[in-house]
């Protein structure tokens, strides 16, 4: 897997080219853009990355390119730097989950920092984006009668109860519950319900 | 032509063709189509041309573009008998170029018996007049401008932002570069490139300052002959605004026989736009007693000019030794380098800017500016 990369927007190419440098000696990726529109026609990463914006550019603010993000579902970390110490923006963009809102210019160990745990953020959110998908991978791939019994057996009822419920033998049941723990790689029922709680949270969030 | 359609009374004709003929204000005819069949040599003048060339003419034709939509709706709206006459000011194209302001008053004359209806209209030149507008309007941008850069609030956010950019700059060159030192890992040549870029920066920076500086104080300073009341109701007309706003009662003694400084213009005012506002936000928190700026002239017993701008607010204070040094400030959203220019711009003109306490309440502002030395006195 490729390392991570962080992605610098500043239309200053002075400080664009510092920032490139300064980063990279800490042995990380760097992509600049001068613009906001120029970062948005590039294909979203496939690894860790976060993003170090610069408050005011042309075109496109950097607040407005958070809210753009957020709209795509592309909650990729961001890092504000700004010229002006300005309050009531840094109170906006923390409120809508920047990771850090530095006053130019700051210590490079400040950013340095707020970037380390950009991306740890970020890997940790696709680690589950990751395991998510998996899981729904694996639930589909049981079948329709699996499905209803795990569902069954997750909300708490007994193999008889299932077994009476689905008009099946009990022994019909246990043949299906571990087929479709197997396949959903759940060592036990406590496991299978944190699965479903995970794949629930996806489902309600998408709706 | 057209007297020739009127048969009767020629002698009445006549005085009116003279009449017409030597108006001072322009008068012409045209028929429905709009193309002219009289001009009076008043209207010729406006437009340069010769009656033969005119009468080759439509009024659309002579009238400048951006003008004819409208022109044209207010010719339909008499045709259609929405309206018996209309004004409207608007620019025609002269012969050869150039465009005349004129104020067109415009009639439809109806038919009778075999004359058929015409446009009767008369044209004043007013291009002076919008001239002067115009200038009016530049200065008041201008001075509008200068009022923005007056209270610093607007030159504060750029200096900090220029300046910012290449500093921020430097600092990531320089920690990039103390970094990979730490590591063993700064080959000559990038340092040598880092620093030039550190280099180029920190003149980038510099530029910054040094545009600045010129432009508060180094900018050669203009010596025009001024008249200092004059310049006082300027600004207070600037000011204006402000002095309602914040319901402030203005008292303004003016000594009439005050001798003429050499100055330039844009700086004094700036002075005392700078002056009239500190007393204004003085007087914001004053509730208990009037708010009162009182704006004076006077000659000093030096026989130089002295202004003075008190008001009856909150008074200097504890930091009156302090306000005229540079980024001092009380004001939230200040610089706190309005009194430091000031002080600077009047000492570049051979004058002194101090504070003293206004009695019973408030402060006083007072600069002075040498007299124009009058040959023979």
């Amino acid at each position: 897997m490729k390392g991570p990369v962080v992605f610098v927007i500043d239309d200053d190419p002075s400080v664009r080219a510092s920032l490139k440098f300064l980063i990279s000696t800490v042995g990380l990726e760097v992509e600049t853009f001068d613009s906001a529109e120029d970062f948005l026609r590039r294909e979203p990463p496939e690894t860790a990355s976060c993003l170090v914006l610069d408050i005011r550019l042309r075109g496109l603010s950097g607040l407005d390119l958070q809210r753009q993000l957020a709209a795509r579902n592309f909650p990729i970390p961001i890092i504000f730097i700004t010229g002006h110490g300005d309050i009531p923006m840094s109170v906006h963009a923390m409120k809508a989950g920047a990771v850090e809102f530095l006053a130019k210019p700051f210590r490079d160990q400040d950013l340095l920092d707020a970037i380390h745990i950009a991306l740890e953020r970020d890997r940790t959110w696709r680690e589950e984006e990751r395991m998510v998908k998996e899981l729904e991978e694996r639930f589909q791939s049981l079948t329709r009668r699996e499905q209803e019994v795990i569902t069954m057996v997750v909300s708490g009822m007994l193999n008889k109860q299932i077994a009476a419920r689905l008009g099946t033998a009990e022994n019909t049941v246990k043949v299906h519950r571990s087929r479709a723990m197997e396949k959903m790689h759940a060592q036990s029922v406590a496991d299978l319900v944190r699965m479903t709680e995970k794949l629930k949270a996806r489902l309600q969030k998408a709706s | 032509m057209l007297v020739k359609k009127y048969p009767a009374r020629r002698r009445t004709d006549l005085r009116w063709q003279t009449a017409f003929e030597n108006s001072a204000i322009g008068v012409t005819m045209a028929d429905f189509t709009g193309r002219f069949f009289a001009a009076n040599s008043a209207f010729l003048n406006i437009l340069g041309y010769t009656k033969s060339e005119l009468y080759q003419l439509t009024s659309r034709d002579i009238t400048y573009e951006e003008d004819r939509e409208l022109n044209q709706r207010l010719i339909q709206e008499l045709m259609d008998g929405k309206r018996q006459h209309f004004e409207l000011e608007k620019r025609y194209c002269r012969k050869g170029g150039g465009l005349v302001w004129v104020r067109t008053n415009v009639a439809l004359v109806p038919g009778m018996g075999d004359t058929a209806s015409f446009w009767f209209a008369i044209v004043e030149d007013i291009t002076p007049r919008k001239e002067a507008q115009e200038a009016l309007q530049i200065a008041q941008a201008e001075l509008a401008r200068m009022s923005r850069l007056t209270t610093m609030g607007e030159l504060a956010a750029s200096i900090a932002h220029e300046v910012n950019q290449p500093l921020t700059a430097i600092t990531n060159n320089s920690s990039a570069c103390l970094r990979l030192l730490a590591d063993h890992g700064l080959s000559p040549d990038l340092l040598r490139r880092v620093l030039e870029e550190i280099v180029a920066d920190s003149t980038r920076a510099g530029t910054v300052i040094a545009r600045i500086r010129s432009f508060l104080k180094k900018r050669p300073t203009e010596k025009n002959r001024l008249d200092v009341n004059e310049l006082i109701l300027e600004v207070l007309a600037l000011a204006d605004h402000e002095l309602s706003r914040n319901q402030i009662l203005l008292e303004c003694e003016l000594t009439k026989t005050l001798p003429n400084v050499l100055g330039d213009r844009v700086q004094l005012q700036q002075v005392l736009l700078n002056l009239i506002i500190n007393g204004i936000e003085a007087m914001t928190t004053v509730t208990t007693r009037p708010r009162i700026l009182c704006v004076q002239s006077r000659i000093n017993e030096l026989g130089n000019v002295m202004v003075a701008v008190c008001d009856s607010g909150t008074g200097l204070g504890q930091d009156a030794d302090r306000m005229f040094d540079p980024f001092f400030t009380t004001k939230a959203n200040g610089m706190g380098m309005g009194l430091s220019i000031s002080r600077s711009l009047i000492e570049g003109h051979g004058g002194r800017l101090w504070a003293t306490p206004h009695s019973p309440h408030g402060a006083a502002f007072c600069f002075t500016l040498p007299a124009e030395s009058r040959r023979g006195s």
